[in-house]
């Protein structure tokens, strides 16, 4: 049965994130009027690659299940994790490196409840791995190109491991020609396990509802929206149940795909996008 | 026995058992094929054999914990529940944070967390935040009424089976293969919820009520994990001479053998697994005891 591989130290999986670094992204961000996309995209790839530490991490040390790679596409194509990680020899780094080597970490204050009606502030340690950036246009082919090299060569050094998944995130139309052809590329790579997953997200300019996991183009308002459709992976039944779990409206048939994300919906699609959990041992 | 591709030091279930000898010299033998682990020092690839003997006023405990994969601290929690257990800190999971049992192992973790690398600390102490989660079942032997009793407590899916002649008996707390699933409840180091984490299921106080069985000579108590636990529930129901099978193993080799024999055919989940055996016997007193009421004699196996 596809996508049921152990996820291991022996064969671990990779998630590459693509995300779109155009000057557009410095609009605000739908829901914080202060922040810009960027900044909250950062923010939110930031905490998911805390979680995935998390979720890897021992007392002795952090377990290398996944393979990570940050790449933007704005002013240039290319890795985009900051600090040291900006020039480990591999675009996919074991996630204990990743650990070991945050730009920064912040201390930040979370408000929760404490469970008898009230709130409570809890101070907690936020590593910072992605700086934001908007600049230049969207060259999402190129990148796609890109993410293909680094996706089949994975899948060549780990053929028995859970197929990687890309998580593209954009919030425009690409400037640089069609890229339906290099997704469907990344699309028919495989592992023992099943063919690699492409999830992307449009990331909306207005408070308009998100259009979540659909499983057909009917409702997508124009042909950009149509295409990242279209280049997306329809979700395996264990992607279903998560996002099903978030009372999300994903049902069998679903792509990865969410159009005009706001920020609730992005934190979503990442969260989503990297529940690997009931695959690891 | 850790899951396949782990090491000793990767196990992450935790056993224990109180008294570990009788107060009588003479009246106990401890013997192991293998290293008796002591506190901390679970490595999880052994197989033990001990023999206690109890008066009436008595109590003998064990308990056995498997923490849960996704927590940073998982082993640790899972090895303070069981000790704190055994050694009479709390009697039912409810009583965990009544009795503050996750603050003193908080300051053990902070005091290690303290001694690593600068590099690693922020995610240990993340991971101390979001907490550490365990299954759990603990069982008391005493004596109660001319009778000796068991009494057991479970949090999430570590069972408890008593076998009685060459059947088993009961199962607690769950009896249908098809109750495990990857989302046990869980003794929890926070209290509430935390808000990165999801859904840590931690709601020990709402998990299955206790139960005691009247304990005769010769009954068996078998504490098992999930993995373990899933896969003798749904053999047992096809092969009873399942029970007699395992009775016969004597050594960490064959047990070793057979768990691996069953995770080759896909029969038995790939995790770490624990099997604590306890047999009752020679529930007469003996010349020398005369002064007891009562008195039996337990005798301990594990296989971990």
């Amino acid at each position: 049965m596809p996508y049921s591989a152990e996820v291991s130290r022996r064969n671990p999986t990779c998630f590459l994130f693509m995300i779109d670094q155009s000057g557009s992204m410095s609009d605000p961000c739908p829901g914080f009027e202060n922040r810009s996309k960027a900044e909250y995209v950062a923010d939110v790839v930031n905490r998911i690659f805390q979680n995935l530490i998390l979720r890897c991490a021992k007392a002795e040390g952090v377990r290398d299940y996944f393979h990570i790679g940050v790449l933007g596409y704005g002013a240039h194509v290319g890795r985009a994790l900051g600090g040291e990680l900006a020039n480990h020899s591999d675009d996919l780094i074991p996630i204990s490196k990743i650990a070991e080597h945050p730009i920064r970490v912040e201390e930040r204050m979370k408000r929760s409840p404490d469970g008898a009606g009230g709130i409570y502030e809890e101070p907690y340690k936020f590593a910072v791995f992605l700086e934001p950036v908007a600049s230049g246009s969207t060259p999402m082919t190129e990148a796609m190109r890109q993410a293909y090299y680094i996706v089949e060569r994975f899948c060549k050094e780990h053929p028995d491991s859970f197929p990687p998944v890309v998580l593209n995130l954009t919030d425009g139309e690409p400037t640089d020609g069609n890229p339906e052809q290099d997704a469907q590329s990344i699309r028919e790579l495989f592992t023992n396990d099943g063919q690699v997953l492409l999830f992307n997200l449009h990331i909306s300019s207005s408070n308009a509802k998100p259009i979540q996991y659909p499983v057909t183009d009917a409702g997508l308002p124009d042909d950009a929206a149509r295409m990242l459709y279209r280049m997306s992976s329809v979700m395996p039944p264990m992607f279903v149940a998560a996002a099903q779990e978030r009372k999300l409206p994903a049902q069998e048939g679903s792509r990865g795909y969410v159009f005009n994300a706001d920020a609730v919906a992005i934190a979503q699609f990442l969260d989503i996008g990297t529940r690997v959990d009931r695959q690891m041992r | 026995m850790p899951k396949t591709g782990n090491t000793k030091a990767e196990y992450e279930d935790a056993f224990a058992f109180h008294p570990k000898k009788s107060d009588r010299a003479g009246s106990d033998g401890c013997s192991q094929d293998e290293q008796v682990p002591s506190e901390g020092d679970q490595g999880g690839d052994h197989f033990q054999h001990c023999e206690v003997q109890l008066r009436s006023e008595d109590t003998f405990r064990a308990a056995i914990a498997d923490g849960a994969t996704e927590s940073t601290w998982a082993k640790s929690w899972a090895e303070h529940l069981v000790q704190a257990y055994v050694q009479g800190h709390f009697s039912s999971p409810g009583e965990v944070y009544d009795k503050r049992i996750h603050e003193a192992w908080y300051q053990q973790q902070r005091n290690q967390i303290n001694k690593r690398p600068t590099s690693d600390q922020w995610y240990l102490e993340e991971g101390l935040r979001w907490g550490a989660h365990a299954t759990f079942l603990g069982v008391e032997f005493s004596h109660q009424g001319g009778e000796w009793c068991c009494r057991a407590n479970a949090v999430g899916d570590c069972c408890l089976f008593h076998i009685r002649g060459d059947g088993l008996s009961r199962a607690f707390p769950l009896d249908d293969p098809g109750a495990f699933n990857s989302s046990p409840v869980l003794i929890s180091t926070r209290q509430s919820v935390c808000p990165d984490q999801g859904d840590p299921h931690n709601n020990p106080s709402s998990d299955r009520s206790p139960i005691e069985i009247t304990c005769q000579e010769g009954d068996e108590f078998w504490l098992m994990t999930d993995a373990l636990a899933c896969w003798f529930l749904r053999v047992q129901k096809s092969e009873p001479e399942i029970i007699s099978q395992i009775q016969k193993i004597s050594n960490f080799d064959e047990f070793e053998k057979r768990i691996q024999e069953e995770q080759g055919r896909k029969n038995l989940r790939n995790d770490d697994v624990t099997l604590m055996i306890i047999r009752i016997k020679d529930m007469e007193c003996p010349q020398e005891w005369l002064d007891s009421a009562a008195q039996t004699h337990f005798e301990s196996r594990e296989g971990t």
